[in-house]
């Protein structure tokens, strides 16, 4: 027994001398900064029946206050099982929606895809919990394309609401270019992690509609090459209220996922 | 030998009684073996639009162990036209497609979570969803069966099940709050306008009989609000 104490208190002892001295100006003291390269796109497949959705919703939040919402660009997306239909006055889901979530395979809720994936390409929409590291990997890349929204107004007496996007490809670009209308503000229903029906849930970023169909016009740009596309979308048939709608515009491919995007409110 | 038999099975025991999960419903454990009915609340969202929504918590599971465990439920509907919605034990809400599923998570020591299983009724469709749930954490089980129950006398025996509960028996909104206090409660017609207001304690009843039968709209003021339907 006297022995075994004796090769413990040499073990201790070896064990706290192989503890290397660190200069404290080398040691860490928190969160790395850096400066964001690219603007991430964060597709939130969401829903108002979804009590755990308000807790993804808050995670994209806190993505943003981090690192800008200029830079953290997030769309809900409603349309799967845990959303509500237009048709019963408060529901948010889409056609077009509904189309995304099928075409990713969302069959639980929230889901989310970080620049369409581009992350964790074999991995499919991943938990709220994943996304922070995902966002992180994607702002330090190089975008290889600009993108500016030049024009996003509402004429008030056509009703329709013209956009303008300027590309500026910075490498050969072969892909897609979507423009999306979103809206926020919008408060209505929303089930909440206690299970309380909240009715006056303030809603943010939810997709509205896609401008130039629901995958985007294709978009084939060489190195400096530039272009500029637009729209002028009639809004007199929808509720939604111009002052906050937005509009988001990216570029992507189905090897790179999302190159770019951006986001313009719309005056 | 006998007595390292003995002192085996004493170890064996000791660990397989010590590892133990329990369903509690309102602050009482449900027994093993039981059946509970649970009833949806009704919502309006807008004028003219009310859904059957089954935003039931209860029952909640709880690691009564002294160490957190890995607790896993499976949830067996007794036939494919109940359908569910389950959002607990994991953070994914999802639609039943089998008629079972299993979920696991690791839960704390004395710490619950809900089993928030959504019966997904059809708006004016009245039913019963039934399922049996299976609670199972360390060497340790226990399996109840839920009913979930959507009637046009909903609320004569409706609970919310969660720990501060709203009960409707005739003209009577009966009051159970899990904290101490005086809460004013207001009622409103579906048209919007106050019709009764009284203050409750933590069990205390509001009567309603000068309202005629219908729908109406209890506010606790600063916590919840609900539908109940009197007769």
């Amino acid at each position: 027994m006297k022995n075994f104490f004796h090769i413990l208190s040499i073990c201790a002892i070896a064990l706290f001398c192989g503890c290397e001295t660190i200069d404290e100006a080398d040691r860490f003291v928190g969160p790395v900064e850096f400066t964001p390269k690219k603007n991430v796109l964060i597709e939130d497949f969401t829903g108002q029946r979804c009590l755990n959705c308000p807790i993804a919703s808050e995670a994209v939040k806190s993505l943003q206050d981090l690192y800008g919402k200029e830079h953290v660009i997030a769309v809900a997306i409603h349309g799967g099982s845990m959303s509500m239909p237009s048709s019963n006055g408060v529901g948010l889901a889409t056609p077009t929606g509904e189309a995304y979530n099928k075409h990713w395979g969302i069959d639980s809720w929230p889901k989310g895809l970080v620049d369409r994936n581009a992350a964790n390409p074999a991995g499919g929409a991943t938990n709220y919990t994943s996304w922070a590291a995902q966002v992180i990997q994607r702002l330090v890349e190089e975008p290889k394309v600009d993108i500016a929204v030049s024009n996003a107004t509402y004429d008030k007496d056509s009703l329709k609401l013209n956009i303008a996007v300027d590309l500026a490809a910075k490498e050969k670009i072969n892909g897609h270019v979507q423009v999306w209308i979103i809206e926020n503000n919008i408060v209505g229903y929303q089930v909440m992690p206690d299970g309380a029906h909240n009715m006056a849930y303030t809603h943010n970023h939810v997709f509205r509609a896609a401008v130039n169909g629901e995958w985007g016009e294709p978009l084939t740009l060489g190195k400096n090459d530039k272009t500029t596309v637009q729209y002028a979308v009639d809004l007199s048939g929808e509720k939604w209220v111009p002052e906050n709608l937005a509009v988001v515009a990216f570029v992507y491919n189905e090897k790179e996922g999302v190159l770019q995007v951006v986001e313009q409110h719309v005056h | 030998m006998k007595k390292i038999f003995t002192l085996l099975c004493s170890a064996v025991f000791a660990l397989t009684a010590s590892a133990q999960v329990e369903f509690v419903v309102d602050d009482k454990v449900v027994e093993d073996g039981a059946t509970i009915t649970l009833h949806p609340s009704m919502i309006e969202l807008a004028p003219g639009f009310e859904l059957v929504d089954g935003m039931i918590k209860a029952p909640y599971i709880k690691n009564t162990d002294t160490e957190a465990g890995k607790l896993t439920v499976k949830v067996v509907r007794a036939d494919m036209s109940h359908h569910f919605s389950w959002c607990g034990i994991t953070t994914a809400c999802s639609p039943m497609s089998g008629m079972s599923e299993s979920r696991s998570a690791v839960v704390p020591a004395g710490e619950m979570v809900a089993l928030d299983l959504h019966p997904e009724f059809e708006d004016g469709v009245y039913a019963t969803y039934s399922a049996t749930v299976t609670a199972s954490l360390g060497g340790a089980s226990r399996t109840i069966n839920i009913n979930y129950v959507y009637s046009e006398n909903m609320g004569v025996e409706g609970t919310l099940a969660d720990a501060d509960a709203v009960r409707v028996a005739g003209k009577t909104l009966n009051f159970r709050f899990a904290t101490p206090g005086v809460r004013t409660v207001a009622v409103y017609s579906t048209d919007g306008r106050k019709v009764a207001e009284g203050r409750v304690g933590d069990a205390g009843n509001l009567n309603l009989s000068h309202l005629q039968n219908g729908v109406y709209l209890y506010q606790v003021q600063g916590g919840k609000s609900g539908k109940v339907m009197l007769k």
